[in-house]
This record gives structure tokens, sequence and C-alpha cells, in this order.
């Protein structure tokens, strides 16, 4: 029954159709003020990402505050200048997509706000507000828009009477099941859902999360789901993408992932996690030190070696790159790399600071 | 699990329509703020004798009267026939200042209408577009705030020989920059709202965003402008009429009855003093209103009434 659950081929058989495709997507911010020393500098919020999302996949995307998680899905709905790399959306490129044809890949691509307070309209009713993307596409209007609205409704399980209301008359879990209604309104095939339950209370996240997951399912979406903790993806999402400052670390399946993690900033996450059960003995926990450094001034090589408990000489200078371990397991880690099952395709060697690796 | 969980969705099966709740709710907090309360009535009882003018008025504005000349109010020593006393050509001086209101209301609500439409429209595609279209309007209207107004208007006025009309286009060309400034201000923190953007992903048009996901958001702080706005103009077109370049006799408004009436000061004080008190009453009444209306249509206001709403409401059902 649990995603999570599905066979390595299973997960295998849906990558083949992708449905996006990510290739060495960069986004960079000039950064303003910081005096002369950050003078023309840039923030690298997402540093070359590669991903692809299968048609039904879902992707689980986890990494800590300030990673460029939420740059990364706000990319992939164009509302991020890119500075490098290309989007594929069904075979089409759409990495330079205007603002024009935005709106009519709008109805195919939409997005999940992070805070259901600060994304809908205190001014519209509910109605008004699940409506809108209906009529501006042109696709209902009258007595079939009332019918459209009473089944997106009913599809989130509120009641028709909700549309005559005001946002404030809603709590949290509410309010983000409206969100999740506008989203599917247009019948997208792929949502990208920044954090949809962080804002909520932990006993909402459970009822949002399946509601998600069944929507998902009976709907065959494929979609993004972000989020910063590892726990809150682990049943929606097909395969999980850990990201540390603004690259990929770690990608597979879920059950690979969650059983068997490579990269050592993944298991420093996955060991911070509690387990609510005091009879089961805690693995040893990894606790990492410091904090991340400066997206400003990202370290050379491996950007995790300045926190890694495993760092060599290698991971100061070379940039590990996201190779696949085992089957349905990548990983861009020097030391992962060389515990490898499977053969790691060996790499051009790189220059970094002008020096031959 | 999930099914479990939603089984109960906890809203109230009859929501009542939210108009008709706003509306009881809205006389229900005037009457608690009795300055308001006192400003609104003001209001409604002088807009509506301008609109009644001619019923209520006991005699012709216009008409002149040399014997009855220069007559006190009623409790001054004069009649009933003339309540509020004559002025130096015998005409009735309530009569005068209904016919003023009308004047001084009539343009002052013009003008707002007319600036508030450009200014509001402007400041809108300033602070949705940003770059170079916000630039150009905002230097506009930095550049125009750069002259002082009444001069521009007098000269103006005077260049062009003074009209009810142009009056109306000076201070409409004159008052369109404040608009246009708060209302930008407004915009630009709602320009990357999260629902603003979420409405621009369900595809709404920037005209669409603009009227009906921003121009909502911002109705309750422009409203207070727009009433504030209407007592300044009050003022302004009282000002250039008492300075001559305003409205010409035989019409007559607030400012040019003031003006008319100032040679007599010290023989016939009510000619001043009461149209002066007219203008200052109105203006107050305005102000009051204003700043109650303000404070009543911010939403974190009204979220607050909502909880007292709802705590009675847990009192009466224990």
């Amino acid at each position: 029954m649990s995603r999570a659950a599905l066979s390595e081929q299973e997960a295998a058989d849906r990558t083949e159709s992708v449905l996006v495709r990510a290739r060495g997507l960069k986004v960079e911010y000039p950064v303003r003020g910081g005096g002369r020393k950050h003078r023309g500098r840039t923030v690298s919020a997402v540093a070359g990402v590669d991903l692809e999302i299968g048609e039904g996949e879902t992707v689980g995307l986890v990494g800590e505050s300030g990673c460029g998680k939420t740059t990364l899905g706000r990319a992939l709905i164009g509302r991020v200048p890119l500075t490098g790399g290309t989007i594929e959306f069904d075979g089409k490129d759409i990495t330079n997509a205007s603002r024009k044809q935005w709106r009519e890949l709008n109805r195919d691509i939409q997005f999940v706000f992070q805070d259901p307070y600060a994304s809908l309209n205190p001014r519209r009713t509910v109605g008004q507000t699940i409506a809108e993307p209906l009529q501006t596409h042109g696709i209902a209007s009258g007595k079939e828009l009332q019918a459209r609205v009473t089944e997106l409704l009913d599809m989130v399980r509120l009641p028709q009477s909700a549309a005559a209301r005001y946002p404030y008359a809603f709590s949290g879990g509410q309010r983000q099941r409206i969100v999740i209604a506008r989203a599917l309104a247009l019948q997208p095939r792929f949502i990208v859902a920044d954090e949809p339950v962080s804002a909520l209370d932990v006993s909402i996240q459970a009822q949002v999360i399946g509601l998600l997951e069944d929507l998902q399912r009976d709907l065959g979406l494929s979609s993004l789901f972000i989020a910063h903790n590892l726990a809150a993806v682990r049943h929606i999402a097909d395969r999980v993408a850990v990201m540390y400052l603004g690259r990929v670390v770690e990608l597979a399946t879920s059950a690979s992932l969650y059983s068997a993690p490579r990269h050592p900033y993944t298991q420093a996450l996955l060991s911070a996690a509690p387990i609510p059960d005091p009879s089961v003995q805690r693995p040893g926990r990894i606790i990492l030190a410091g904090d991340p450094p400066s997206p400003v001034d990202p370290p050379a090589g491996c950007r995790f070696h300045t926190r890694c408990p495993l760092a060599v000489d290698r991971c100061r200078t070379e940039v590990p790159p996201l190779a696949t371990i085992a089957e349905g397991h990548q990983v861009a880690c020097w030391v992962a790399h060389a515990q490898a099952t499977i053969p790691v395709p060996a790499v051009p060697p790189k220059t970094v600071h002008g020096v031959p690796a | 699990m999930a099914d479990l969980l939603l089984a109960s969705p906890d809203l109230p099966a009859a929501a009542p329509p939210p108009r008709s709740r706003r509306g009881g709710a809205f006389f229900r907090e005037l009457r608690r703020s009795g300055t308001a309360l006192f400003g609104l009535i003001i209001i409604v009882v002088i807009v509506g004798s301008a609109l009644f003018a001619p019923l209520i008025a006991p005699h012709d504005p216009t008409m002149q009267s040399l014997t009855d000349r220069l007559q006190p109010p009623l409790l001054f020593g004069g009649t009933a026939e003339h309540p509020l006393g004559t002025d130096q050509l015998g005409r009735d001086l309530l009569s005068r200042l209904l016919y003023g209101a009308r004047v001084s209301l009539g343009i002052a609500a013009s003008v707002v209408a007319i600036a508030g439409c450009i200014g509001i429209g402007l400041g809108l595609v300033a602070g949705y577009f940003g770059k170079w279209i916000d630039t150009v309007i905002m230097r506009a209207a930095d550049m125009q705030l750069a002259f002082p107004g009444i001069l521009l208007d007098v000269v103006i006025l005077y260049a062009l020989g003074p009209s009810a009309k142009l009056l109306i286009i000076v201070l409409a060309l004159n008052g369109w920059m404040i608009y246009a400034r708060i209302t930008r201000s407004l915009v630009l923190p709602l320009r990357h709202a999260e629902y603003i953007e979420a409405a621009e992903i369900a595809g709404a048009r920037p005209l669409r965003v603009m009227g009906r996901h921003i121009l909502p958001n911002l109705a309750s702080p422009l409203m207070t402008l727009i009433v504030l706005e209407f007592a300044r103009i009050i003022l302004a077109e009282a000002a250039l009429s008492f300075l001559g370049y305003g409205i010409q006799p035989p019409n007559s408004s607030w400012g040019l009855i003031v003006a008319q009436g100032q040679d007599y000061l010290d023989t016939a004080w009510w000619l001043v003093t009461l149209p002066g008190a007219i203008i200052c009453i109105t203006v107050l009444s305005t102000n009051l209103f204003a700043s109650w209306l303000r404070i009543y249509t911010d939403p974190r206001q009204r979220e607050k009434q909502l909880s007292r709403q709802l705590d009675a409401l847990m009192v009466s059902k224990p």
C-alpha cells in the first residue's frame, strides 16, 4: 500500500517516461549591499542540479533552510530567472518560456505554497479563489463553474457551503486544502509543493499529506514535494533528493535512501530525526558541527567537506559528481563512491583553482 | 486514517452571508464610537441639506433686498424671516449657505473622483509593474509635488479665467500625486505577497490581478485617504474662492461667502463666522469619520471583532 514499498523495478519503469527534466540548473543572485567585500559577487542558490521526474512520480526534495530547495522548486514553475541549465517539460524545452507562455504552461504545472495563511486572498471567498483558474483560462462559467467548484471542494473534502465563506473562517489545514483545490482546478500534470505542511500543526500534517497522497494516486499526478525533514516525505515520495548548499548530494528511491543512506549528510539528517518509541535503541547520533557555509563563498570541492566527519583530501579539491552506486541510488560523495557495490564510472579529472586534481 | 480525521470538518453547516454581517456590524461598531457617529450624522445632514437646498432654503439665494441688508441672525436680534441674517445686499445667508454647500461639496466630490481615479490607477500601475514605468510615473509625481500647489492653481486660473469647471480640473491635476504615491506604497508590499503570486499562477492577467486582487485589499486605507482629501479640497476650494480665483458671483460657495463678508467683519460678524464655522464643522466631521473608518476597515481590527463574536458565542452556549 505504501508508496515507499514500490519495487525498484516499478520505480525504474516510471522514470522511463520522464515528464520534467532539469539539467545543470543554476540560479545565482547578485549580492546587494554588503560593502566592498561582496561587490559583484553572487549567491549561488542552486549550483548545477540535475533532476528528472517521471510521469506519475513523486520526488521528495529535502534539505535544511537556505539550501536552495525552494529556489529550485520556484525555478521549475518559471518564477525564478535561471543563470544556467535547461528545463524540459513533456519533451519541450521550457527554459526560456516567456510570461505569456508560462500562463499556458501553468495549466499543466501548478504550485502549492508553504503558508496557507499568506497564499489565500483575504478579500476573496473560497469559491472565487478556486474558480479563478477556471475563469481566467476560459474553461468554465456559470452553472458549470459552480459545479466544478463544488467538485473540487469535494475532492479536498470540504463541504459545498465553504465556497461562500472567506479564508479567515478556516483553520490552517482547511486553508491548505483550499490551496490544493485551486492548484488542481486546471487538472495539472505536475505540481510543485513547497513545504505544504510545514506551516501546519503536527496533528494536521498527517491529514494533508494523506490527502495529497490520495489525490496524486487518483489523478496520476507527478510532483515535487519539498520538505525540510526527511520524515515528512517518507511516505509520499517515490524517490528522494537530498540537497545541501545548492547541490543534490543524494538521490535514491525512498526504500533505498531510508534503509541505507550513503551520503554522510543524509546519514546525519536521518540520525537527527526523533524516534517516537523509547524502547528503540537509537543508533549513535551524528551531530554536525557548525553552520552551513555561506553560499556567497561556498567551499571548494565537495561543499559538505567543512562539516563532514569522513572528509578526505580529495573532497577539499574535487567536486564529487552525482553517480550511481547501486540500483536506483545516486550519491555525490567520494567516500561513498569508493565503497560502491557497482563501479562508479570514472569522470574526467577536473581542475580546481587551476591545479589539476 | 485520513478519512477519520477529516470526517468532522469543524464548519457550521450554514454560513451567514458575509455582506449582511458587515453591514450590521458597521452600524453596531459605529454606534460605539461617539465621535465617528457625530461626524457621520453631520456629514449626512450637510450633504442632505445641500441636495435638498431648493426645498429647504427659505429664499432665493441671489434675491437682493437692500432694505433688509445686514440683518443679524435670529438669536442676535434678527427675525425668523432670515434665521441666519442677511448680507450687505440683503440676501438670505441661510439660503446662500445651502446653495453654497452644493457648489463646495460638488466641487470637492468631483475633484476627489477625478484625482482619485487618475492617482490610484497610476499608483497601481507603478507599483505592480515597477521598473521604468514606476520611475516615469513617480518622477512625474515628484516634479509636480515640487511646485507649490496653490500658487500653480492661482496662476492657471488667472491665466485661463476662473470657472467652476477649470477649478475642478486644476484641483484634480494638483491632487492626483498623493493618491499615486500612497497607492504605490500600499501595492509594493503586496506585490510579492503569496496570494498575488498565486493569482498569477492561476492565470490572472495584470489587469485582473490589479483590479480584483490588489485593489480590494487597498480599499480601506484608500477610503480613508479619499475622505481626508475630500476635506482638504473643501478647504482648497474655499481658499481659491476667497482669493477670487474660484467660484465667481453670482454663484456662491462657502469660501466666496467668507470673502464677500470680510469687509463687514466689524459690523456684521456673521457673514464671515457662519460660513467659516460650516467649513470647519464639515472638515472636522469628515476627519473624525475618516479616522474611525481607518480603524474599522483594518483587517486586523476585524479579526479582533470576529474573536469577540466567537467569545460571545461560547458564553451563550456553554
